[in-house]
């Protein structure tokens, strides 16, 4: 390796580990300290204001060693700030699948970061979120809202707060999804919601498979249903969804499909 | 002729800019705080832009790393200065990643080889972006290495990839604090011809031998005087404030961009 290249690894081996590795020879040490705070106070900033719930529910211990950790052993990819959050929860994800460390912190970690994430990810969706009219839902395609993630939890992970840590799992899984709603307005004003909605299995099912096939029509939704629901007949099935389809649209869900 | 100054656009007052259209000769932007950031910041980009000129000043090229260039990430930045039709693009002489990005600008060592491997770095990225890319100098706590000076290590870089510079003034002025050294004999020994963008900011006194280049303060009259220095020395260029920390009001920002260009390049 060449040897400026040398030298610039030193320095980032010893600004992710400050504790453990040699800091950079021939540089003064009171100045190599300002680049260490530096590094940490703001990626620690970023982390600390897309993840303000577990920033909260961590002891100070925990947080400064979860930090430590992330800027020690996470190699990040992105070069845009807005994705330092996914690189973190992509930590997280190998972090805690090592069982020792999963013990020295809330067994929810994972998840609640995973949900905390979703928000911005809806909010980063490059498409427009506003829903095309439809005079008659029963006879329209169907698509899901652009912006729409959604996610299974094992913990109520919408209730956690300072106060309120879940300690068990739930005995079903919680199917969460986070969507974002837009408008412009008369004056070319643009605004945007975030919405947070808690669904049935069947309505998960409906929305991951129009996910990846959308453009379909209740009764195709109902046909396809019906296979991976066999206790319902597709007559059952399209009954139920004369309702639920309706109702997702009004809260923005779906769209009615445009080519 | 009429001095072009521009002042760093923050989303802290972002709408306040989009309702009132204040004067403003251009904005600058990080392109790294607008991309892959949904549908609301085109949607205001695109307002500004009918509006405003627009530079962009980007914060993670990481230039100097000694990562592979991320090419990917450079014909994103080609994607999005060709979307907003914004013709400035303008970096640090700097890194930001080894290993994985750590997010901060850290100093590339001061060597031949460093210098020539970040020149045709550089090139490829001109070539990618088919747009001149501005260099610039940047503030730093303690070199690297100091087999050449960070003077001649500038104009290696330079010279060898055939780059503009953008002359922090204010970088100038924190480094000639941190490393003892003369900023008019700097700013004199700079090349002219390559010198097409100006920034000036104010910084933090950690202790009276170490300033830090925060952003986050009013600019300091010594640092105005070295502004000055620079026109009288290289002719007029383009500057931009910048404040990224402890934001004031958008009037106030406004005042001080007035200031800014009441810098006269005749001397007191």
């Amino acid at each position: 390796m060449d040897e400026f290249k040398q030298i610039q690894q030193q320095w980032a081996k010893w600004l992710r580990n400050p504790q453990t590795e040699q800091p950079p020879a021939n540089a003064d040490s009171t100045r190599l300290k300002v680049y260490n705070r530096l590094v940490r106070n703001n990626i620690e900033s970023f982390i600390e204001r897309g993840f303000p719930v577990l920033a909260k529910v961590l002891t100070a211990s925990q947080w400064q060693t979860l930090m430590q950790s992330f800027i020690a052993q996470h190699q990040a990819e992105s070069p845009l700030f807005a994705n330092i959050g996914y690189e973190f929860v992509c930590f997280l994800e190998q972090y805690t699948a090592n069982a020792e460390i999963r013990q020295a912190y809330p067994n929810f970690m994972y998840q609640l970061a995973c949900y905390e994430r979703m928000e911005l990810e809806a909010y980063h969706s490059e498409s427009l979120c506003v829903p095309a009219e439809t005079a008659k839902p029963e006879q329209s395609f169907w698509q899901v809202n652009p912006s729409l993630q959604w996610r299974d939890f094992n913990y109520p992970v919408h209730a956690i707060s300072a106060d309120n840590h879940p300690t068990t799992e739930l005995p079903q899984p919680l199917f969460i999804a986070v969507y974002r709603v837009d408008e412009i307005d008369t004056n070319q004003q643009f605004s945007s919601a975030v919405k947070f909605m808690q669904l049935n299995p069947v309505t998960m099912l409906l929305i991951d498979l129009l996910q990846r096939q959308p453009g379909m029509s209740i009764a195709d939704m109902a046909t396809a249903l019906s296979e991976q629901l066999p206790q319902y007949s597709a007559q059952q099935l399209e009954q139920g969804l004369f309702t639920t389809i309706p109702d997702l649209y009004q809260r923005a869900m779906l769209f009615p499909f445009a080519n | 002729m009429r001095r072009s100054v521009g002042l760093g656009l923050r989303r802290e007052f972002l709408t306040e800019v989009l309702t009132t259209t204040p004067a403003v000769d251009f904005w600058e932007i990080a392109p790294e705080n607008w991309m892959a950031r949904g549908y609301e910041a085109e949607y205001q980009l695109d307002k500004i832009r009918e509006r405003y000129s627009v530079s962009c000043h980007g914060l993670s090229l990481s230039i100097g790393s000694p990562d592979p260039l991320d090419e990917h990430f450079v014909r994103d930045i080609k994607k999005f200065l060709d979307r907003f039709n914004i013709s400035r693009y303008s970096e640090h002489l700097s890194y930001c990643s080894a290993s994985g990005h750590l997010y901060d600008l850290l100093p590339i060592p001061f060597t031949e080889q460093a210098a020539d491997y970040v020149a045709a770095r550089v090139r490829r990225v001109q070539d990618i972006l088919e747009r001149p890319v501005v260099l610039e100098n940047v503030s730093y706590y303690t070199p690297a290495a100091t087999e050449m000076s960070e003077l001649a290590f500038i104009r290696r870089v330079l010279e060898q990839a055939d780059c503009e510079l953008l002359l922090d003034v204010n970088n100038v002025y924190v480094n000639s604090v941190n490393h003892k050294y003369n900023p008019y004999e700097f700013i004199a020994a700079l090349p002219s011809e390559r010198i097409t963008y100006g920034h000036i900011a104010g910084h933090y006194e950690e202790a009276h031998d170490l300033l830090i280049d925060t952003h986050g303060a009013d600019v300091r009259s010594e640092v105005y005087e070295l502004l000055a220095f620079a026109y009288q020395q290289h002719g007029d260029f383009p500057v931009l404030l910048e404040r990224d920390f402890n934001i004031p009001p958008l009037n106030t920002l406004l005042q001080d961009v007035e200031k800014v260009k009441a810098v006269s390049h005749e001397l007191a």
